[in-house]
């Protein structure tokens, strides 16, 4: 009889008897003596031995059909009946592409009820843990397990990062009959797409707004999820499911002495672009000169010379200015601001006297500065990139980019942040722009997307 | 403990090749390792960003700066940061926050919010003067912890430890090591498969004609797609490599931005340092003088043989006896006080099959009865009260012997 064991985020079959012929992912592995699968292949293995009529013993499979049930219902919307329908549509397996704030997390509950598996939720950042955790025990009324940020507690529906499926999934791969990819455009990346092979979870569901990667790599989601079984755009959903908005950008000019300086600056580095024969347009331009930045004192000054440039268009005095008067402007609402570094977070928070939650605010400050945000005894939060994605603020209605990468993706996040429907709420982002300086096309590169038309 | 940026490395071909550093470099490394100590032990007292700033602001050339940087991240490793501030951070945050919304929600155009006036209401709560308290604010930030103990100022070691952990921070990009490995005594292959098996790495092993094993090792997924998720795995079972006599490593490596594989080589020979003890256990070396003493026609020699099983586990014998009369060996393995599991995980190897007669020398204390084993396993199960006796063992030898 074969005999089927998870090991170490693999799926080891031994007593294969000479001339069965297995799926093409399995292999003959010396080491072991024992024939071997990426543990994702569970499912195909055992639907293999199945069709042929082959007796095995399943020792790999060590997870349970779930025993908690929904305690909270709430009525579907009809969006979400259908991604749930192509879900099962689909055997359970695909990706379901909503705009931020349509509710893809309630559909991931929807999924969980239908599957009833132990399900594992891979989330990209520790907000979003608390908040997945908060919504499973709320809406199954069980206790959740959480791995990542200090804890280590595994249960039948169980909340963690990319981060700790990488560096885990071997171990607990094989506890979940379900695992849920949020924001899962994350997944593709050579470290966390182990986390997906290494889980043996049949039932896979992909959550994004944004799936696509300039990468390319979006493709490989097919093989470690699923398909794109569903999708709907911003424009599709805004007005009735999600609140109106409005996106402005601001020009800001620089003070005399930082045009001055970023003249300067900007020059510094931009010939020695010019000398080396580096053009910034080429894929390979930025490893190309960060690379001979680091051969010469020549190239040093001109790499610090490049971060003084961009710090300057970053966080011009003027922005800042601008931010004062928004905040005046809006002193009744609450207000997410975003930065591109932390060291602009830190000033903004120190300046204006409002919390920053970055990679560094520990989980248990930054659940206190959301329930404060969101009981308004805070009126702004500040922030680098940690609630670029996913994290719920509902009551925020206001966003201001003060500074950002190019990234499409990340733009239409943070607008995300503001569009869960609240009343009769008008969202309104504002994105500020140094005029005059290069930041400009970082702004034009990022609001090529239908949300900004 | 490095990582990939610090390594002086280049390339030959298809080859990684760590550059050694020549008297004249190393000497100018002692210097750095003596300047940015010095830089250190100054420093104590002040916050972690400006020691850093102050350790990357030495005036380098373009040559040194990898060697710097990887003292600079070998000396900030030992040395010993702590937070320093009157009041509790994330109290200050919450009160300070609460207030200055509350003042901005209440500001008009007449009496318009102002920070300075927040700051002045809330610093005499917590017994802070404004400057004060603008010092605390962030207090708990990584950059902000205070140096309290700077590392010793012993420049030949801090330039000894950066060449000794370049294997190893090349190794965090192995996707799979070939290692040639030779030790005289067996405690060393047991510690070495001990730390395979704890890493959850697995191995291929082949034995050597000229002695000595060649394992092949990476990890269980490695077999379906190279992956330098094992890396840090087998970047720390370097120590247990280096407890054995000699061994020669070839890694595969991606290496580089673009992840380009590329093999590296690393030979290391065990210096024995004076005082040191026996690689030979005790016990063992007792035996082999009782069994010499007894006269017996078995003559015991240290093992260097390794029984392999593969999916199972490998068996390291202590002692290969050897019969005038009798052209294959019968090894032993001394469990002594091990635990039963160890014992009964023996038994289900000499079941499914060795391939070698042996004789596991157990403690009566485990409580195992020798008739656990088969007589057809050609294997034996010799259970001793006390330490184990030349005589019963001779016995338990002959009777393996026996047709």
């Amino acid at each position: 009889m074969i005999t089927l064991r998870f090991e170490a985020g693999t799926l080891e079959l031994e007593g294969v008897p000479g001339g069965f012929e297995l799926p093409a992912s399995c292999r003959f592995d010396k080491r072991s003596n024992s024939h071997r699968a990426p543990a994702c292949a569970y499912a195909e293995v055992v639907t293999a031995l199945h069709r042929a009529g082959v007796a095995y013993q399943d020792l790999a499979r060590r997870y349970a059909e779930l025993s908690a049930s929904l305690v909270l219902h709430r009525e579907p919307r009809p969006f979400q009946t259908e991604a749930l329908a192509e879900f099962r549509r689909a055997h359970g397996r695909g990706v379901v592409v909503l705009p931020t704030g349509a509710g893809k997390s309630h559909l991931a509950v929807l999924a969980i009820q239908d599957r009833r598996r132990s399900t594992l939720v891979v989330v990209p950042t520790l907000d979003l843990v608390r908040q997945w955790y908060d919504l499973l025990r709320t809406s199954f009324g069980c206790e959740v397990g959480i791995v990542g940020g200090g804890s280590h507690e595994l249960r039948e529906l169980t909340v963690t990062t990319y981060d700790s499926a990488y560096l885990h999934m071997q171990h607990f791969g094989a506890r979940f009959g379900l695992v849920v990819f949020d924001e899962c455009h994350h997944l593709p990346s050579e470290t966390y797409q182990l986390a997906a092979e290494l889980c043996l979870a049949p039932f896979r569901l992909g959550l994004s707004a944004t799936p696509e990667r300039p990468d390319g790599r979006d493709a490989v989601l097919d093989r470690l999820i699923g398909p794109v079984v569903y999708r709907k755009d911003i424009v599709e959903l805004s007005g009735e499911y999600l609140a109106d908005y409005e996106t402005v950008r601001l020009d800001v000019d620089l003070t005399p002495a930082e045009r001055a300086e970023y003249a300067e600056q900007r020059k510094l580095y931009t010939d020695f672009l010019r000398a080396q024969g580096i053009r910034m347009s080429r894929g390979s331009g930025w490893s190309e000169f960060v690379q001979r930045a680091a051969r010469s004192s020549a190239g040093r000054r001109a790499f610090q010379a490049y971060l003084r440039q961009r710090e300057l268009s970053l966080a011009a005095t003027g922005k800042l200015l601008a931010l004062e008067r928004l905040l005046d402007q809006h002193q009744n609402e609450q207000v997410l601001i975003f930065t591109q570094d932390n060291a602009t977070a830190y000033a903004v928070s120190r300046r204006f006297l409002i919390p920053v939650i970055t990679h560094q605010t520990k989980v248990k400050e930054r659940s206190e500065i959301l329930e404060r945000f969101s009981r308004r005894q805070y009126g702004a939060i500040a922030t680098s990139k940690v609630l670029n994605e996913g994290v719920d603020v509902p009551d925020a209605s206001v966003a201001v980019v003060i500074s950002g990468s190019g990234s499409v993706r990340e733009h239409v996040q943070r607008l995300g942040r503001i569009l869960r429907r609240s009343g009769d709420k008008r969202a309104i982002l504002y994105e500020l722009v140094s005029a005059g300086t290069s930041e400009h096309f970082t702004s034009e590169r990022r609001r090529e997307h239908v949300a900004y038309r | 403990m490095l990582s990939v940026e610090h390594v002086r490395a280049k390339r030959e071909g298809n080859q990684l090749l760590l550059q050694e550093l020549p008297p004249s470099k190393r000497a100018r490394a002692r210097e750095l390792a003596l300047e940015l100590s010095e830089l250190l032990a100054a420093s104590v007292g002040d916050d972690r960003d400006t020691v850093e700033a102050r350790l990357s602001g030495l005036e380098l050339r373009p040559s040194e700066r990898r060697i710097a940087l990887g003292l600079a991240k070998l000396l900030l490793d030992e040395a010993e940061f702590g937070s320093h501030s009157p009041v509790e951070p994330v109290e200050l945050r919450r009160a300070l926050f609460e207030r200055a919304a509350t003042a901005r929600r209440a500001a008009t155009l007449e009496t318009p919010f102002s920070r300075e006036a927040v700051i002045g209401e809330v610093a005499p709560a917590f017994a802070l003067e404004p400057d004060a308290l603008e010092e605390a604010l962030y207090a708990d930030l990584r950059g902000a912890e205070r140096l309290l103990r700077a590392p010793a100022l012993d420049p030949e070691l801090w330039v000894t430890r950066y060449e000794q952990g370049q294997v190893q921070a090349v190794l965090l990009r192995a996707v799979k090591v070939v290692v040639d490995v030779q030790c005289a005594a067996p405690e060393a292959y047991r510690s070495l498969f001990q730390k395979l098996k704890f890493r959850k790495l697995m191995y291929h092993s082949e034995r050597l004609s000229g002695g000595g094993y060649r394992l092949t090792i990476d990890g269980p997924y490695s077999l379906f797609e190279a992956v330098t998720k094992y890396g840090l795995e087998l970047s720390l079972l370097l120590p247990a490599l280096e407890a054995c006599d000699v061994f020669e490593l070839r890694a595969e490596v991606l290496w580089g931005a673009h992840r380009t594989p590329l093999s590296f080589v690393h030979r290391h020979v065990r210096r024995s340092r004076a005082g040191e003890p026996s690689a030979v256990r005790d016990e063992i070396a007792t035996l082999c003088k009782d069994f010499e003493a007894l006269g017996s026609r078995w003559h015991p020699k240290i093992s260097e043989d390794l029984l392999d099983l593969p999916g199972s586990g490998v068996c390291v014998p202590d002692l290969r006896f050897e019969h005038p009369d009798d052209p294959q060996p019968i090894f032993f393995e001394l469990l002594g006080f091990w635990s039963r599991e160890a014992v009964f995980r023996r038994v289900e190897w000499a079941e499914r099959g060795l391939g070698k007669r042996i004789v596991f020398g157990v403690s009566s204390k485990l409580r195992v009865s020798e008739s656990v084993l088969d007589a057809d396993t050609h294997a034996a199960l010799y259970v001793f009260k006390g330490k184990p006796s030349a005589r019963a063992l001779e016995r338990k030898l002959d009777a393996l012997r026996a047709p």
